[in-house]
């Protein structure tokens, strides 16, 4: 099992951020993202809960570049994403609750054409769509449309769609959802094995076991503010709820008045 | 084989998704009932030209005179036609753009979304000028076999039809994205597809009914009032209408858009069969 990363405050310094987000704000019908502030760190494995219409979803759409936000910047990998959205997505994935698959395309011609949507030429695209598929346990349905796949199976074809770029920067909301035990495991060994990698992953998740287990540092977004961050043990010193587990402390901070973000220091 | 992420790749791709989903509409998804499908098709056809040969046959070589009903019929015929391809394209614009979720995976890739909306567009055109085109295609290909090859041009009108009726669709869309925002287009645009599509009919035999008492859809194009009060028949409200009787001259006789309907309507309508011997 993947374990949590040392303390924040020394590794920090010594990491590159792999994602800066400062003063970020989207407004509909009210605010739905309210001057976040987030870094996270390369090779960092980061998590973000928070109640429904928190604004997680939204902060992580504006990331991926599919919402333009009202305000704010964001950063990835030292390139700002909203002056040159092209070479941001180049290194970023995104996979949403509800995996997109065409349903008239094998894996295999799924992969190639994603691959294709990053630029890679037909034979490494090939090379490496055979490679995620061997990795997911795919080959038997290699060459099967994936009209008859399962939610597990379609999941795990959307995220080797995720992974067909090498990307350094990995957004994913809400990747558990509806999954069974094991489809389950295997998408958070993925994503940890990318971890290991070199990679950064940011996700989403209304599982708090799963941010308490994975996570080398959470957020905890309310009303479109980052009203907590740190690894699970800063979360617990700041609730004072030093044996509780990640819920108990969820639920602390997040019934707690929205006033100002408290940050890891 | 194109390279990726140029227009002719993602045309490639749109065009791969397009044909498997429409022969999975005809077989229902059994890939075995491919041949069944295909005999089907073509004995439709035959049925649409046989049928289209009872209608229009008789019209191939009519001498389409400029008089007022015969201008408010073609011209109501054309409205029709338009109508029912615009009603189409403004629900193929809604479902290319607010309903396929694959926007999701292509707009977080680095492809210019310029050309992922032009090759989106272009498919839309294609397929309404297809439907277009397939449905006009047993009577223009009649009226071609009697009358000459010259009614071929009817093709490239209908396919104009078309292309026309997306490029108002999608500028509906747009109109409707900015007046109600990403949120509502897509259910208002529905019912405003719906709406125009079926308006038009329905207004005429509401006016044909309560004008002559009539269920005939051109009762009301054909009624004394309409004739009394249309435009003058130089004017250039009629320029589309008046426009095919001049194609015809221009190009040997060639065709006008909505031919095969507004002959339809000559041979219903006793005003409109006048200025239409044959």
């Amino acid at each position: 099992m993947h374990s949590p990363a040392p303390a924040v405050s020394i590794s920090q310094a010594q990491r590159p951020i792999a994602l800066a987000v400062r003063g970020l704000a989207k407004r509909f019908d009210r605010p739905a993202v309210d001057a976040l502030d987030l870094t996270v760190y390369g090779g960092e494995f980061y998590v973000l809960v928070g109640p429904n219409g928190a604004g997680k979803t939204t902060t992580l759409r504006m990331v991926a570049g599919l919402l333009r936000p009202d305000a704010g910047s964001i950063t990835i990998d030292g390139i700002d994403a909203l002056a040159d959205p092209v070479a941001a997505k180049q290194i970023t994935a995104w996979l949403s609750d509800e995996p997109m698959i065409y349903d008239k395309l094998t894996p295999f011609e799924y992969l190639e054409f994603v691959a294709g949507l990053w630029r890679i030429e037909a034979k490494p695209a090939e090379a490496r769509a055979r490679e995620l598929i061997g990795w997911l346990g795919l080959e038997p349905h290699a060459h099967e449309r994936c009209e008859g796949f399962s939610r597990g199976m379609r999941q795990k074809v959307a995220l080797a769609g995720a992974l067909v770029h090498n990307p350094k920067l990995i957004i994913l909301d809400e990747p558990l959802t509806g999954l069974d035990a094991g489809s389950a495991r295997l998408v958070k060994n993925v994503l940890l094995e990318r971890v290991r990698a070199g990679g950064t992953v940011i996700m989403t998740t209304h599982i708090l076991e799963v941010a308490e287990r994975m996570a080398d540092r959470i957020g905890v977004i309310a009303s479109g503010r980052l009203i907590a961050e740190g690894t699970l043990e800063e979360l617990h010193r700041k609730t004072g709820k030093t044996a509780a587990s990640l819920e108990d402390t969820f639920l602390t901070l997040v019934a707690e008045p929205v006033a100002q973000p408290i940050a890891a220091e | 084989m194109s390279r990726p992420d140029t227009l002719a790749w993602l045309a490639g791709h749109e065009l791969r998704l397009g044909w498997r989903d429409w022969v999975a509409l005809m077989t229902a998804g059994r890939r075995n009932r491919a041949r069944t499908v295909a005999i089907a098709l073509i004995v439709f056809a035959a049925f649409m030209h046989v049928f289209a040969y009872w209608i229009v046959a008789g019209y191939a070589d009519a001498n389409v005179a400029s008089d007022t009903a015969t201008l408010v019929g073609i011209t109501g015929t054309l409205v029709l036609s338009w109508s029912l391809l615009l009603s189409q394209a403004m629900e193929s614009v809604t479902r290319a753009f607010y309903a396929r979720s694959d926007l999701d995976l292509i707009l977080t890739s680095p492809v210019s979304a310029r050309k992922v909306f032009a090759v989106r567009m272009s498919r839309i055109a294609g397929a309404s000028v297809t439907i277009a085109v397939l449905l006009a295609a047993p009577f223009i290909n009649v009226l071609a076999m009697r009358g000459g090859s010259h009614w071929l041009a009817a093709y490239g009108v209908v396919a104009a039809m078309g292309a026309v009726a997306t490029a108002a669709a999608l500028a509906l869309t747009i109109a409707l994205f900015r007046l109600v925002g990403a949120k509502r287009t897509r259910l208002i645009a529905q019912i405003v597809a719906a709406v125009i599509g079926a308006a038009f009919v329905i207004g005429l035999q509401v006016a044909a009914i309560f004008s002559s008492g009539s269920i005939s859809r051109f009762a009301a194009l054909q009624s004394d009032w309409m004739l009394a009060n249309a435009p003058d028949t130089s004017g250039a409200f009629w320029w589309p209408a008046s426009r095919t009787p001049s194609c015809a001259s221009a190009a040997g006789r060639s065709p006008f858009a909505a031919a095969p309907p507004a002959t339809c309507c000559g041979r219903r309508n006793g005003r409109c069969s006048r200025a239409t011997p044959g």
